[in-house]
C-alpha cells in the first residue's frame, strides 16, 4: 500500500515538474511582455512621467482626475438618445423575458438595473459652463464603443454567414476559404492603403459607382458622420475571414450524425441550425466575441492611417489619443493611466461576457 | 516540489515589481549635462576628429540607391538626393576624416514619433535635423545642446544670418540650433491660364491684395477659363497654414513665441471666414488632398496652388505651361506667411564625448556653409543674406521671384507642445467645411483646444 502511495507520490512530481517546464517559456514571456508592462503603466499612472526625461513627478491621483473630472454638470433626458434608446430596449427585452419565465430572475433584474443606471447616466454631461477636464478623452471613449458595438456583430455574423457556405468539400469551397481569409494577411498600411483609394471622392470605385447612379461623390473619410462607418466596413473586409476560419472549425467539431437524426426526425434547415449548430458553436462564439471585443477596444492602426481620428475628433479612438498623449506630447503618466482605464475596461467587459456564457452552460 | 497559490501569486507581483525598481532609474539630460556637454566642444583639438565616425537623423528619406557615392549636389533633384549628397560631400571633403551615416527609418510624417523614442531610449543620434518650431520641446528639458561654443570652434556666426533663421536658432536668447534653410508657403502660379483671365501685367501675375480681390478675381479666371483658381492640399495641416498666414498679414502671430494664444479674435474672425468664404463659394475644393491639389496644378486646371518651397524646382523643371512661382498673396494688411526652419540640432548624450560633439558640430555648420548647395537643388530658401543676394542663387529659375518671402516669413511659434497645438488648431477649424460648425463657434473652441494644449 505504502510502495503504491510512493509511486503515486513521484508520478505526481514528475507531472508538476514536467508541467512547470512547459508553462515556463510562456509564463516567462507572459512575466515580461504582460504583466511587467501592466505593472508598470500602473505605477506611472500615479505620476507625471515625461517620456523624453523619464523623470517622474508629483505622485498622485492628478492624470486620474484629469482624464474623469470636469465642472458644470448637468442632467438631461434627450443627452446621448441614440445610446441611451437601445439601451431601454435591451432592458425592456430582459424585463420582459424575465417576467415571461426566460433565464434566471434575479440575474435579470441585476441586468435590467445595471441598464438602466446606465441610461441614468448618460444624460449627465457639462452644461453651457460646464466641461470635461479632458474633452477628448470622452470623445475617444465614445467613438471606441461604438466602433466595437458597430464592428463586433458585423464581424460575428459576416463571420459565421461565410463560415457556413464555405463549410462543404470540394475545390470550389476550398478556393473560397482561401480567398476570404487572404485580407486578413495584409499588413494595415496596405489594407488602409487599398480602402483609402477605393473611398477617394475624386478616383476611388465608391465615387464611380455612385456618380453613375447621379450621386454627388462622398468624401466619407472626410465626413464626421461616416469615418467610423467607413473604418468599420475596411476592417471588416480585412479580419472577417479569421472569424470565418474559427467557425469552420467550430462546424466541423459538430457531429454528422446530430444532422442526420434531426432529418430523421422532420427537422429542417433552419431547426437544425437554431437547435445543433448554435449550441455546438457556443465555444467558438465566445473565443470569437470575446477577441473581437479586446481586438476593437484596442482599434487603432486603420484609424490612425485612414482618418487620424478626424475630422476635428470625429473619430478618435482611445488607443490614438493614449499614442498621442504619450509620444507625440511625451505625457507617459498620463498615457498610462489611460492605458489602465482602458484595461479595466477590457478586463470588465470580457468577464461579463464570459461569466453570462459560463453561466448559460451550466 | 509544493507549488502553492500564494507563492505563485507572490513571484507574479514581485518579479514585475523588481523589475520596475531596476526601469525606474533618474533620468538623462539635464540642463547641466547640457552645459557640460557644450563646454567639452571647447577643448576638443582638431586632431581628436581623426577618424571619428557620427550618425544623423533626418526625414528626407534613403535614396542611396540613386545617388551612390555622387558628391556634386547641382546633379540632385529633390530633397532627398540633395541631403544624401551632401552627407557624401561632408563624408569626402571634411579634413577630419569624419565620417557622417545616416539613422534611417522614418519619414517626417512620424519622424518625431521616432525621435522621441530614441530619445526615451537615451541613444539619439549624434546630430539631429529638427524644425525650429520643435527645438522647444527637447531645449527645454535639457536634452539639445547649447551651441555657442559650437559656433566659435566651427567658425560659423549669426551676423551672415536671416531674422527669422537667427530667430529659428535661438531659444529664450540661446543659441540651440544651425538653420540650413527657410521653407514656406508660397503661389504657385500657371501663367497661361491667369494671362487667359486677364490676371498678368509685365510678365508677372496679378496677385489679390484684399479679401475681396480675392473673391472677384477668382470669378473672373472662372469665367474666363472655366477651371479652378486657387488650389491646395487639405490634408497635413495645410489650411493651418493658410490661416496662420492670414492671421500674420494682420499683425500678430496665432500663437507667440511666449505661447499667447490669438485665435479666438477679430484677425482670426478675418481670416478663418475668408477661408470658409472660398470653400463655400467653390473658389477652394475642401476635398482636395495634397496629391490631387498637386496633379490638378501639374495638369493645367489650377490657376495659383498654394505649396512649399520644396516644389519649385519639381514643378519649375515638369510643368509644361509657364510655370511661375511667387510669394504669398498679401490680402490683408502686411506681408506674412507660414514658414518653418530645417535646422540642425545636437543632443545630449549619456556618454558625452566632446570630440563627437564637435564631429557633430563639423557637420553642422558644413551644412549651414553650403546652404546654398540645399536651396538650390530643393526651393528652400538659405539663411545668409550673403548668399540670398549672390548671383548665383538669383540666377536659378523662379528664385528672384519669392525672394522677399525669406523677409516676410512668419516662423511657427517656438513653444513646448507645439505639435499637439497645432494639431487641436487644425483639428477645431476643419470643422467649418467638413462638419458645418460656425466660425465663431470653431474660433473659441480652436483657442480653448491650443490653450489646453500648451498648458499641459
Amino acid at each position: 500500500m505504502s510502495q503504491a502511495s510512493a509511486i503515486r507520490r513521484r508520478s505526481r512530481t514528475g507531472d508538476t515538474r514536467a508541467a512547470l517546464l512547459f508553462l515556463l517559456p510562456f509564463s516567462v514571456l507572459a512575466l515580461v511582455f504582460i504583466l511587467y508592462p501592466v505593472v508598470q503603466a500602473l505605477y506611472m499612472g500615479f505620476f507625471d512621467w515625461d517620456l523624453l526625461t523619464q523623470r517622474a513627478q508629483n505622485f498622485g491621483l492628478q492624470n486620474y482626475v484629469t482624464m474623469l473630472g470636469g465642472h458644470g454638470f448637468v442632467w438631461s433626458a434627450t443627452h446621448m438618445l441614440t445610446w441611451r434608446v437601445p439601451l431601454l430596449v435591451v432592458a425592456a427585452v430582459v424585463a420582459v423575458g424575465a417576467l415571461r419565465g426566460r433565464g434566471r430572475p434575479l440575474r435579470a433584474g441585476v441586468v435590467v438595473l445595471l441598464l438602466l443606471g446606465l441610461v441614468v447616466a448618460l444624460g449627465f454631461h457639462p452644461g453651457p459652463q460646464g466641461s470635461w477636464n479632458d474633452p477628448r478623452f470622452w470623445a475617444a471613449l465614445q467613438h471606441t464603443i461604438e466602433f466595437t458595438v458597430i464592428s463586433t456583430p458585423l464581424l460575428l455574423a459576416l463571420g459565421l454567414a461565410m463560415a457556413l457556405a464555405v463549410n462543404r468539400p470540394g475545390r470550389a469551397a476550398s478556393w473560397y476559404r482561401g480567398a476570404f481569409f487572404l485580407p486578413y494577411v495584409l499588413p494595415v498600411s496596405v489594407v488602409t492603403l487599398i480602402w483609402i483609394y477605393l473611398y477617394n471622392p475624386s478616383r476611388g470605385l465608391f465615387a464611380s459607382v455612385t456618380s453613375a447612379f447621379g450621386v454627388e461623390p462622398i468624401d466619407y473619410l472626410n465626413s464626421s458622420a461616416l469615418a467610423i462607418p467607413a473604418v468599420v466596413l475596411t476592417t471588416v473586409w480585412w479580419t472577417v475571414g479569421f472569424n470565418m476560419v474559427l467557425f469552420v472549425a467550430g462546424l466541423q467539431d459538430i457531429e454528422p450524425s446530430l444532422y442526420e437524426a434531426a432529418s430523421l426526425d422532420g427537422a429542417g434547415r433552419v431547426q437544425s441550425f437554431l437547435n445543433i449548430t448554435l449550441p455546438g458553436l457556443r465555444r467558438v462564439m465566445l473565443l470569437v466575441l470575446v477577441t473581437q471585443v479586446v481586438a476593437s477596444f484596442q482599434v487603432f492602426g486603420q484609424i490612425y492611417l485612414m482618418t487620424r481620428g478626424g475630422p476635428g475628433d470625429s473619430s478618435l479612438v482611445l488607443i490614438q489619443h493614449i499614442y498621442q498623449s504619450g509620444i507625440r506630447d511625451s505625457d507617459l503618466g498620463y498615457a498610462s493611466a489611460m492605458s489602465i482605464v482602458l484595461l479595466v475596461l477590457i478586463l470588465a467587459v470580457s468577464l461579463v461576457q464570459l461569466r453570462f456564457f459560463k453561466e448559460d452552460d451550466a | 516540489m509544493k507549488l502553492s497559490t500564494t507563492r505563485v501569486l507572490t513571484a507574479a507581483v514581485a518579479v514585475p515589481l523588481a523589475l520596475l525598481t531596476t526601469a525606474c532609474g533618474g533620468g538623462g539630460g539635464g540642463q547641466q549635462a547640457a552645459a557640460e556637454g557644450a563646454a567639452s566642444m571647447a577643448d576638443v583639438k582638431d586632431s581628436d576628429l581623426n577618424g571619428l565616425k557620427i550618425s544623423v537623423g533626418d526625414f528626407f528619406g534613403d535614396c542611396i540607391d540613386e545617388v551612390g557615392t555622387e558628391t556634386d549636389v547641382t546633379k540632385a533633384t529633390n530633397e532627398c538626393q540633395a541631403m544624401r549628397i551632401l552627407n557624401n560631400k561632408f563624408n569626402a571633403e571634411n579634413p577630419y576624416g569624419i565620417t557622417v551615416t545616416r539613422e534611417g527609418g522614418a519619414e517626417w510624417k512620424s519622424y518625431y514619433d521616432a525621435v522621441n523614442a530614441a530619445f526615451a531610449a537615451k541613444k539619439p543620434p549624434n546630430v539631429l535635423l529638427m524644425h525650429e518650431s520643435n527645438i522647444p520641446d527637447y531645449s527645454s528639458r535639457g536634452l539639445l545642446l547649447p551651441l555657442e561654443t559650437g559656433y566659435k570652434a566651427t567658425g560659423i556666426g549669426t551676423s551672415d544670418m536671416t531674422e527669422p533663421a537667427q530667430a529659428a536658432a535661438e531659444i529664450d536668447g540661446t543659441l540651440y540650433a544651425v538653420p540650413i534653410d527657410e521653407h514656406a508657403s508660397l503661389s504657385h502660379v500657371n501663367l497661361d491660364l491667369m494671362a487667359k483671365a486677364g490676371l498678368v501685367k509685365d510678365g508677372k501675375p496679378v496677385l489679390p491684395t484684399s479679401p475681396e480681390e480675392l473673391k472677384q478675381q477668382a470669378q473672373k479666371f472662372q469665367q474666363a477659363t472655366g477651371k479652378q483658381y486657387i488650389a491646395w492640399g487639405n490634408d497635413f495641416n495645410i489650411p493651418f497654414r493658410i490661416f496662420s498666414s492670414f492671421v500674420a498679414q494682420q499683425g500678430d502671430p496665432v500663437v507667440t513665441d511666449k505661447g499667447k494664444v490669438n485665435i479666438d479674435t477679430p484677425a482670426g474672425k478675418a481670416a478663418l471666414g475668408l477661408i470658409s468664404d472660398l470653400y463655400s463659394a467653390g473658389i477652394a475644393d475642401p476635398q482636395q488632398t495634397y496629391d490631387a491639389a498637386q496633379q490638378a496644378f501639374l495638369n493645367g486646371d489650377v490657376g495659383i496652388l498654394i505649396n512649399g518651397t520644396w516644389v519649385v524646382n519639381e514643378y519649375n523643371n515638369t510643368a509644361d505651361f509657364t510655370y511661375l512661382a511667387t510669394d504669398f498673396p498679401t490680402v490683408f494688411d502686411q506681408p506674412g506667411v507660414w514658414a518653418n526652419s530645417h535646422t540642425f540640432v545636437i543632443p545630449v548624450q549619456t556618454d558625452a564625448n566632446g570630440p563627437k560633439y564637435r564631429a557633430a558640430m563639423e557637420y553642422a555648420a558644413f551644412m549651414y556653409k553650403n546652404d546654398i548647395s540645399w536651396a538650390l537643388p530643393t526651393g528652400h530658401l538659405p539663411v545668409r543674406p550673403s548668399v540670398l543676394s549672390s548671383a548665383k542663387y538669383l540666377e536659378a529659375p523662379q528664385r528672384e521671384n519669392y525672394i522677399d518671402t525669406a523677409d516676410n516669413a512668419a516662423l511657427v511659434p517656438q513653444v513646448r507642445g507645439w505639435q499637439g497645438a497645432e494639431d487641436a488648431l487644425q483639428h477645431a477649424i476643419e470643422g467649418v467645411w467638413l462638419t458645418g460648425t460656425p466660425v465663431d463657434k470653431a474660433l473659441a473652441q480652436a483657442q480653448k483646444d491650443v490653450e489646453a494644449q500648451l498648458k499641459g
